[in-house]
């Protein structure tokens, strides 16, 4: 999954991208509003956490320009300001969430969960397809009970296809997720690890969940047809 | 009560003490001015009843004639002690002829020798009742004196007195408790205003600042107290807005490094660690546990500043040698961005805490190096006319826009330049000014952008 953070002191997103990119979330990092604009409007991002203050325009400028460009990617504001007026405005702004700092990183990543949940059909942090287990808050993968263990990338990729499962994810959403925005992309990288997944997730089981949509993309899928 | 510190009973108290004085002076007049007029006519009448005697005993021949006063011996000078009584006496004070009413029990009226006018006074009458009592000497053509004494019973009088005095006790009494309660209720309606008043300044509280009292609603004399009352609440909000807005502007700069510091820490101990990573994490929350204490000591000065609070010794300061001072200060950062320092300073002489100004002077210099460019410089003119000493501090740096030198003074802003810069705090200039204000000197800023900025100071001189 891909998170924009949107944070202008340089100590405070150090540290929030690398505890983010910990938790196996692929990070794009912006340091003023316009910038922050550019990245959500033309970024595949799946969450954007968004300081208020910021250089050049604010983060509530920003969000509103986001809302009116259409766009309906899930926002968290995370700010020093923590009136209740404050909040208010942010959430009538189109915020999905708002974080007051100084925050506990546990509970922004349980935030960032939710909000990811939200897009999907999955209803709690653990998501179950067949009998595959995917454990989103402590990043535990089980089949049949069994636990699987799984590397950031493999992790990342599974993640992306159950929070959108019994739907089509292209070798291109999957690449963006998995990449930072200036890495070069190779799309058979994402066939490579499809095949590691399949051959931890799928080996010697009767039911194979992930499956390849010919000339789209690959799929998990929850029952037989 | 009475004597409280109230002013209804105050104002009560000297109402009614006046109104019984007044009543009380004008049962008096009234009692002793009818008494008068009652005494006054028993007088006439006496005075009439001497003359027709007199007149008896002379006679119309001028003859002395006793005889013809049986004329007059009727109706109360008939009844024994009537209360009605007359005496004809010589000058010895021998008895000639006395009223029926005196004679017919052997009573007298007491003699003294009078003049030829008639004397008034009061007696005490042969039936042991006041009487008033006239005599009158009369000088018949003989030459002879002949004494003549009339009385009168004071008793009818002195009822119908007495009579009076009660009536007009009781009526002025009903009369002062109807005052009383009039004053009562007059008293309580001309303060109602101060109720009124009262009641207003009760609703304000901490959280209600912004009422103000409705100089409209209250009486002309409150009126004036009402206004200051008002002008007092304006000053007093505008201190509590500021000392909100300071609370809220510190908590909110100090919420950004503790949020650093506390993502560190949790970000750390998610997980097992190599030590370098540690070091790393530790690093990060010293710095920012620096910056924060930085921070706080500015914000403390700030606080200072703004309760003007802060302890100045002033005394005659050479301005170049503050300058000079300063640039050794900043020496050191000077070189390291690349930057030339440059002075150009008179002998001026200002009146001013050394040391307070020396750090005023750091600040702005230190900025002018620090937003400005690589072979740039710093320049420092003190120049002084009659009225001013002026300091400038110019830089060629990247300027600070229109929009943002309104707000440059403020407490925690930083222009979007200024804000990527990370060791700043956005109190800096704020300081700078609070002791520029505390010294009685303008602070102003001139900028261009991509040109260069210019702060000016400009110290009184004594």
């Amino acid at each position: 999954m891909r998170i924009l953070l949107v944070e202008d002191e340089k100590e405070l997103s150090n540290i929030i991208k690398k505890g983010l990119e910990e938790a196996s979330y692929n990070v794009d990092v912006a340091y003023d509003g316009e910038e922050a604009f550019y990245m959500a409007a033309n970024y595949p991002v799946d969450v954007v956490i968004l300081d208020v203050m910021l250089p050049k325009m604010d983060g509530i400028a920003v969000l509103k320009k986001l809302r009116a460009a259409k766009s309906e990617v899930p926002v968290i504001l995370l700010t020093a300001l923590d009136s209740v007026a404050d909040k208010i405005k942010g959430l009538d702004a189109g915020a999905d969430d708002y974080l007051p700092k100084p925050f506990e990183f546990g509970e922004l990543l349980a935030r960032v969960r939710a909000l990811l949940r939200r897009k999907s059909s999955a209803k709690q942090s653990v998501i179950r397809i067949a009998d595959l287990e995917i454990d989103t808050a402590a990043r535990i993968v089980r089949r049949g009970g069994e636990e699987i263990a799984l590397s950031a990338k493999e992790y990342s990729i599974l993640e992306l296809m159950a929070y959108n499962k019994d739907r089509v994810v292209s070798r291109q959403a999957i690449s963006e997720r998995i990449y930072e925005e200036d890495v070069e992309r190779d799309s058979n990288v994402v066939d490579v690890f499809i095949n590691y997944l399949r051959k931890k997730i799928d080996k010697d089981r009767e039911v194979k969940l992930i499956q390849t949509v010919r000339g789209s993309g690959y799929m998990l899928r929850s029952q037989e047809e | 009560m009475i004597f409280s510190s109230s002013i209804k009973s105050r104002l009560v108290a000297v109402f009614l003490f006046t109104s019984a004085a007044i009543y009380a002076s004008l049962g008096f007049y009234l009692y002793y001015n009818l008494k008068n007029i009652a005494i006054g006519a028993v007088d006439e009448h006496l005075h009439d009843e001497v003359q027709l005697i007199a007149g008896h005993i002379y006679g119309r021949d001028g003859r002395d004639s006793l005889a013809e006063l049986a004329d007059i011996a009727i109706g109360d000078y008939a009844e024994p002690l009537s209360g009605h009584y007359y005496q004809i006496s010589d000058e010895s004070g021998k008895v000639l002829e006395s009223s029926p009413s005196l004679s017919i029990v052997g009573a007298a009226l007491p003699f003294r020798l009078p003049s030829v006018e008639p004397e008034l006074s009061f007696i005490t009458g042969p039936d042991r009742k006041p009487h008033r009592l006239i005599e009158q000497r009369f000088v018949t053509p003989k030459g002879k004196s002949i004494i003549v004494q009339a009385s009168e019973s004071l008793t009818e009088t002195y009822v119908l007195l007495s009579v009076f005095k009660r009536r007009t006790f009781l009526v002025l009494t009903v009369v002062f408790l109807l005052t009383a309660a009039a004053i009562y209720t007059a008293v309580g309606y001309a303060l109602r205003g101060i109720g009124f008043f009262t009641r207003e300044v009760g609703l304000i509280t901490e959280k209600s600042l912004m009422r103000r009292i409705d100089t409209e609603g209250v009486s002309d004399e409150l009126r004036p107290l009402a206004e200051s009352f008002n002008t007092v609440l304006s000053r007093l909000e505008t201190s509590f807005e500021r000392q909100q807005r300071f609370v809220s502007e510190t908590s909110h700069e100090l919420r950004t490094p503790a949020a650093v510091i506390k993502s560190y820490c949790d970000v750390t101990l998610a997980k097992k660690r190599e030590s370098a990573e540690y070091i790393t994490a530790l690093e990060g929350i010293s710095n920012s546990v620096g910056r924060m204490s930085f921070m706080i000591d500015r914000i403390l000065e700030v606080a200072r500043l703004e309760a003007g609070i802060l302890g100045m010794t002033r005394a005659d300061v050479r301005v170049k040698d503050v300058i000079d001072d300063v640039f050794r200060l900043v020496g050191q950062k000077a070189e390291e961005e690349g930057v030339l320092l440059k002075l150009d300073a008179d002998d001026s002489v200002v009146s001013a805490d050394r040391e307070r100004i020396t750090e005023a002077f750091v600040n702005l210099v230190y900025n002018a190096i620090k937003y400005n460019r690589r072979g740039g410089y710093v320049d420092v003119a003190v120049r002084s006319d009659a009225k001013y000493c002026v300091v400038t501090v110019s830089d060629t740096g990247v300027g600070i826009d229109k929009a943002s030198q309104q707000k440059i003074f403020d407490r925690f802003f930083r222009a979007d330049g200024a804000r990527s810069v990370a060791d700043g705090t956005g109190l800096g200039l704020s300081i700078v000014k609070g002791i520029m204000d505390a010294h009685g000197a303008a602070i102003s800023v001139e900028s261009e952008e991509g040109k260069g900025t210019t702060f000016r100071v400009a110290f009184p001189r004594k």
